[in-house]
């Protein structure tokens, strides 16, 4: 629906120094949605949004925003915020002054002023605190002042650029809870940068993978997570075991030495695929009904399961379980259809050459 | 005039230090057991004490004693009304003589103007040259610090390449420049305008002290510019700052320990300053403060005791304005005054 969209982005590239970081880049982002662009440092997700932002320029392309172009025009002219990665606050001022930053700017009258940004501590637990000089808060805090910072402009979007990047991993959580919660109750649209798969997957309605400057695959948490476009993907949002194989014909997979069912049709006959498996979708059964036997060499207990590694002879498989085998037992390995996950080799998408010459 | 030297005490006072010094040297090795830090700081005391403490102390001496080592207050009347020693020579007789002449005492002696007036012009001239090289530091700091601006660390060196030169080579070179015939006169000649008196004038000496002490005032604001984080202008644009509200909101206030040293490093020499302006103003210009000590220590009118009160004068004023300064940099972010 062309009205929900918020913003788009259009064609985006991007090199510095002849060095492409974005390559094509095409988006939207639909009104009160919590959009995350999830990828290893250095694919383009902080670019995109530093766009996004106004602080750099595309090279070519257009971001449309509320259905304007906004491509050049100024970060202050644009109705979003940014929660910084070590959050920026002004040193000078204290906790009071750095959430009213923007309110003084826009020339807001004194008591609605003190108004908002009572509310705004109040929203992120720190009623009381400001008076305070920002250097004196602990890093959770002086995130918490980053986001009301931002917040307290009443933006169309925030955009928040790996904001928990520098909390210990208790904090994280609790905030990424929190985060979520005030974006519902707030309805703001969220554009989230991160390379932390599982922040990604605990809090976003859409993600959106990135790697090397392009889009992997844009999905929902659980699309992305049952459904990964290719061995990357498969690989970087959750553990993974990645298989090469051939696709003997439809809904038949030949990989480790044995042929198995799947569900994926359409690839052909004799064709080279990866194969995906999750490690808690292997299922450990007994010696004579699996689907390959093998041989537990490691076994970690990792909390909630155990992590098994299974020398299979001519493969090794990561196999989640909340059962315990002992290490040097010989087990049976069994996979239902449906949790064998086909893609298309990466090699083939990769090839720079190919890239190239579709373009 | 008397044969200055230092008085005896001085030398006791010496004695003493350095006795109390090899005592503490000696108990802190035992007490320590070998080479701590108090032993390696020593050194560094010792230097304080020979040519810090006791030389300010000696100053205060001078100061406070006349020509025979007697206790008075004398020097700092004669700062304050310096025409008191003149008219003292003049006997009372003389005196109503004049009067019967119809002169006063005032029409009689040769105009001179006195150290409090010095004193006001030094203050002054170092002010403004403070001005200057505010206005003409910070753009300059400001384009150095520019992550933008590819050359800003050519230009740092640029800026620091005269501060290797010596300093009296560069004031001399600033004098050939400015001479009758020299580069600049001939150029104005050039161009139709003619020449002027540009050496010996207070703007020779005021452009002497820019060029001297400028890179002092651009390089404290550079270095507080440097290390500011960049993400906070971006911080500032997001939240609706355009780039001049930037720089007055957030850039400006934060570079005021730079701003507040760089005061303070130019300031400082500027107001004390003898050589440039005997350099340049060629004894043809108001004297400056620094002339007047001089004058007294070494020059025409030797005299230790009125010399040191000048220097005491200085000294406290310098240590006001320290305070002030200090307030407005309250945790010395500046890089440390003086």
């Amino acid at each position: 629906m062309e009205e929900q969209r918020l913003i788009s982005l259009e064609n985006i590239c991007k090199a510095y120094d002849g060095v492409t970081v974005l390559n094509n880049i095409n988006l939207y982002i639909r009104k009160k949605e919590f959009v995350t662009l999830l990828g290893p440092s250095g694919c383009g997700k902080t670019t995109t949004l530093r766009i996004i932002g106004g602080f750099e320029n595309a090279d070519s392309g257009r971001v449309i925003f509320d259905g304007k172009d906004i491509s050049g025009i100024p970060p202050y002219k644009r109705r979003v915020n940014t929660v910084f990665q070590k959050y920026a606050l002004f040193p000078h001022l204290n906790v009071k002054d750095n959430i009213a930053f923007g309110l003084k700017l826009k020339k807001l009258p004194k008591d609605e002023i003190a108004r908002r940004v009572d509310y705004m501590l109040d929203l992120v637990n720190l009623s009381g605190y400001g008076k305070r000089s920002v250097e004196s808060l602990s890093g959770g805090q002086q995130q918490r002042i980053a986001i009301a910072r931002a917040l307290v402009n009443e933006p169309e979007v925030l955009l928040l650029d790996e904001p928990l990047g520098a909390l210990d991993l208790k904090l994280r959580k609790e905030m990424q809870l929190e985060l979520k919660s005030m974006q519902q109750r707030l309805g703001i649209t969220f554009l989230y940068v991160t390379h932390d798969q599982e922040e990604a997957l605990t809090m976003s309605d859409t993600i959106v993978v990135m790697r090397g400057g392009n889009i992997l695959q844009i999905g929902t948490p659980k699309s992305i997570y049952d459904e990964p476009k290719n061995a990357f993907v498969a690989n970087f949002i959750g553990e993974s075991n990645i298989f090469s194989g051939t696709m003997v014909r439809d809904e038949l997979v030949h990989f480790c030495g044995e042929d198995f069912p799947c569900v994926d049709s359409g690839f052909g006959e004799d064709k080279p695929v990866d194969v995906v498996i999750r490690p808690e979708d292997v299922l450990i059964v007994g010696e004579d009904v699996g689907q390959v036997t093998g041989v537990i060499k490691s076994v970690l207990f990792k909390g909630v399961h155990y992590e098994m590694m299974i020398d299979a002879g001519h493969s090794i498989w990561k196999v989640h379980s909340t059962t315990m085998q002992p290490e040097g037992s010989r087990v049976g390995l069994s996979v239902v259809p449906f949790n064998l996950h086909i893609m298309k080799p990466m090699a083939q998408e990769e090839k720079p050459g190919e890239e190239q010459a579709d373009e | 005039m008397n044969d200055y030297q230092m008085p005896s005490w001085g030398y006791w006072v010496m004695g003493v230090g350095l006795a109390l010094y090899l005592v503490l040297l000696v108990g802190y090795f035992i007490k320590c057991r070998g080479f701590r830090r108090p032993v390696f700081a020593s050194p560094y005391v010792l230097w304080i004490v020979i040519f810090t403490v006791i030389p300010v102390l000696l100053v205060a001496y001078f100061a406070l004693t006349d020509g025979n080592g007697n206790f008075t207050l004398d020097n700092f009347r004669d700062f304050w009304d310096s025409d008191y020693l003149r008219r003292a020579a003049i006997s009372p007789e003389r005196a109503e003589k004049l009067k019967e002449r119809g002169m006063t005492l005032e029409e009689y002696l040769p105009p001179n103007s006195s150290n409090v007036d010095t004193l006001i012009h030094s203050i002054w001239m170092a002010f403004q040259c403070t001005v200057i090289c505010l206005l003409l530091g910070y753009p300059a700091a400001h384009i150095m610090a520019d992550r933008e601006f590819k050359l800003g660390a050519t230009l740092v060196v640029l800026f620091m390449v005269p501060m290797w030169m010596n300093f009296v080579l560069r004031t001399y070179a600033l004098s050939e420049l400015l001479e009758e015939d020299g580069l600049i006169n001939n150029i104005l000649k050039g161009v139709g305008i003619g020449a002027r008196q540009l050496l010996n004038t207070d703007g020779a000496i005021q452009l002497g002290m820019v060029y001297n002490y400028l890179p002092f005032m651009v390089f404290p604001i550079y270095n507080s510019l440097n290390k500011m984080d960049y993400k906070l202008s971006e911080a500032a644009m997001d939240l609706g700052c355009n780039k001049w509200q930037t720089f007055y909101k957030v850039t400006l206030p934060l570079s005021v320990p730079g701003v507040i040293s760089g005061i303070t490093m130019v300031f400082m020499p500027a107001v004390t300053t003898f050589a440039i302006s005997r350099m340049l103003g060629g004894g043809k210009t108001p004297p400056l403060f620094g002339d007047l000590i001089e004058k007294r220590f070494s020059g025409s009118a030797l005299n230790w005791n009125l010399g040191s009160a000048l220097s005491m004068v200085m000294m406290v004023l310098i240590l006001i304005s320290l305070g002030f300064l200090q307030k407005a940099d309250p945790k010395g972010e500046g890089g440390g005054i003086i």
